[in-house]
C-alpha cells in the first residue's frame, strides 16, 4: 500500500439537470480527461455537467473565440448563456431537435460543415495535406472514417486524423507520421456541435466553404 | 482475512484487512455501513439505482521523500489530484439501508413502466474508437484495424451483459448493435477493466465490434426481453 496523506475532496455540487455530481478542481481545472467533457457554469451560476452538456451542443455550437489574456483562441460554450431552468427545458426538447436535424440532412449518421480548407501541396508521389476546419452538426467523427463530400454521395475521402481546430501552426506530414500522443488522444473524436479540424491526406479534393461532409 | 455476516441476507463476507482509500477499481465493494453493519456486494448492487458510487477528486500527499508512489493506478510525484471512488452507502444505518431497498424496488418499478418490453436500459454519454499504442522507447498511439467503438453509459434500469443486443430507436429506423464486453467507467478516467455486467445505477464502457455512429449522446439503448 502506498504511503500518503488524504486531502479534502472537493465537490462542486451537482449538475442542475441531472443531479450528477461534479467535482472540481481548486482552480477549475481539469474535470475529466480525454475530451470526455467538462462541466460548465450557467448564466445563473449553477452548474451543467458536461454529459448534459454534450447533449445541448447540437443545438447551442461549441464557439472558439480569442482569449485577450493568453493570446489564443479557447473554447467558448454558448449554453452557458443559459439558466439552468431553460436549460432543463431544452434537454427536454432536445431528442426531437436531433431527429429534426437527422430528418433534414437524408438521415445520415453524422454531418459536419465546412468553413474553412486550406491546402498543403504534396509533391510528386506526396498526396496533399487538407486541413478542414468547421463544425460537426451531429454524429461523432472519428479518425479513418470514410466520408463523403455532399448530401448525395459525392467524392469519398479518409480522415487521417482530427485536429485542434485554431492552431497558429498547420499540422505537417511528419507530425501525423510521428503522431504524437496529441493528434491521436486528445483529438480522438469530434462530435455534435465541436468544432473540429479534420487532415485529409488525398491526391485531389474538392472543398469551400459551405460544403457539407457526411458519414454513414 | 476475517470473516463477518451480511446484515441483509446472511452471507458469509470475507473482509479484507486494509482497504486502499485511492483504490482502483477492483470489483463491487462489500460496505461498511455507518453503524457498523456489513452488507453484502450483492445486497449492495440491489440499491445501486438510487446510490451509485461516486466518483470524486481528492488531493493525496505522498510521504515519499523522493521519487514518486503508485496510487490508485498512477504514479505520482510529491501531491496531485486523483480520481477515486466514494460509496455512498457508506453514510447510511442499516434502518436506512433496509428503507433504501424499498425505495430501490419502487425506482426499478417506475422505470420499467417507463420502458415496457425492455430487459435493461441505459443512457449514452459518447462514443469513441478505441485505440491501441505499439512500439517500444517511442509509444505511438494508434487505431487497431479492428473497428473497435467503446459507448460509455449510465445504466438506468437492468443488468447489461457481454454478448447483449442492444436498440436504438431513430426516426427512419430502429438500429441494433452487439454488446462485446463491458467495462467498468468511474465516469472520469477511461475504462477500466472488464466486468461480467453493468447494473442500474452505474456507469459503465459497452464494446462493440462494429461501427456505432447511430448512437448518439442521450439516446437510450434498450435491451429488449427474449
Amino acid at each position: 500500500m502506498a504511503n500518503y496523506k488524504i486531502g479534502d475532496t472537493r465537490d462542486l455540487g451537482a449538475c442542475s439537470a441531472c443531479g450528477n455530481v461534479i467535482v472540481i478542481e481548486a482552480e477549475n481545472g481539469l474535470f475529466r480527461p480525454q475530451r470526455c467533457g467538462n462541466p460548465v457554469k450557467l448564466a445563473d451560476g449553477n452548474w451543467l455537467c458536461g454529459s448534459c452538456l454534450r447533449k445541448l451542443r447540437i443545438k447551442y455550437p461549441q464557439e472558439y473565440r480569442l482569449d485577450t489574456k493568453q493570446k489564443k483562441m479557447l473554447p467558448y460554450e454558448r449554453a452557458g448563456e443559459l439558466t439552468a431552468e431553460e436549460a432543463e427545458r431544452e434537454l427536454g426538447q432536445i431528442h426531437d431537435y436531433l431527429e429534426d436535424l437527422r430528418e433534414k440532412y437524408g438521415f445520415h449518421q453524422a454531418v459536419f460543415s465546412v468553413e474553412k480548407a486550406d491546402v498543403k501541396k504534396g509533391g510528386l508521389l506526396k498526396p496533399s495535406l487538407y486541413t478542414v476546419t468547421g463544425h460537426v452538426i451531429y454524429g461523432t467523427f472519428t479518425p479513418l472514417d470514410e466520408v463523403s463530400i455532399g448530401l448525395n454521395g459525392g467524392q469519398k475521402a479518409l480522415i487521417s486524423c482530427l485536429y485542434y481546430p485554431h492552431s497558429i501552426t498547420p499540422v505537417s506530414d511528419i507530425q501525423i507520421q510521428q503522431v504524437t500522443g496529441k493528434l491521436v488522444i486528445d483529438y480522438a473524436w469530434a462530435e455534435g456541435g465541436e468544432e473540429a479540424a479534420f487532415i485529409f491526406r488525398e491526391k485531389s479534393l474538392n472543398l469551400k466553404p459551405g460544403d457539407i461532409i457526411v458519414k454513414d | 482475512m476475517e470473516n463477518s455476516i451480511c446484515s441483509i441476507c446472511g452471507k458469509t463476507i470475507n473482509v479484507s484487512p486494509v482497504q486502499d482509500p485511492g483504490y482502483a477499481f477492483s470489483g463491487w465493494p462489500n460496505v461498511t455501513l455507518k453503524d457498523g453493519n456489513m452488507v453484502c456486494s450483492d445486497c449492495a448492487e440491489k440499491v445501486r439505482i438510487l446510490y451509485p458510487l461516486r466518483s470524486s477528486k481528492r488531493f493525496m500527499e505522498s510521504e515519499t521523500r523522493f521519487g514518486s508512489s503508485f496510487i490508485h493506478g498512477k504514479s505520482v510525484t510529491g501531491k496531485g489530484w486523483l480520481n477515486v471512488l466514494t460509496d455512498p452507502l457508506e453514510e447510511l444505518t442499516l434502518e436506512e439501508f433496509k428503507q433504501a431497498q424499498i425505495d430501490a424496488e419502487k425506482a426499478a418499478q417506475d422505470m420499467a413502466a417507463r420502458l415496457p418490453g425492455a430487459k435493461a436500459a441505459a443512457e449514452a454519454d459518447f462514443t469513441y474508437r478505441h485505440h491501441v499504442k505499439s512500439g517500444g522507447t517511442d509509444i505511438k498511439p494508434h487505431y487497431s484495424d479492428k473497428k473497435e467503438y467503446v459507448v460509455c453509459v449510465k445504466v438506468l434500469y437492468g443488468e447489461i451483459c457481454p454478448g447483449d443486443v442492444v436498440s436504438v430507436s431513430h426516426r427512419d429506423r430502429e438500429y441494433t448493435a452487439k454488446v462485446e464486453e463491458v467495462w467498468f467507467w468511474n465516469y472520469l478516467d477511461s475504462p477500466q477493466r472488464a466486468i461480467d455486467k453493468a447494473f442500474a445505477g452505474t456507469t459503465a464502457a459497452l464494446w462493440f465490434h462494429q461501427d456505432v455512429p447511430f448512437i448518439y449522446p442521450g439516446d437510450i439503448l434498450v435491451v429488449k426481453e427474449s
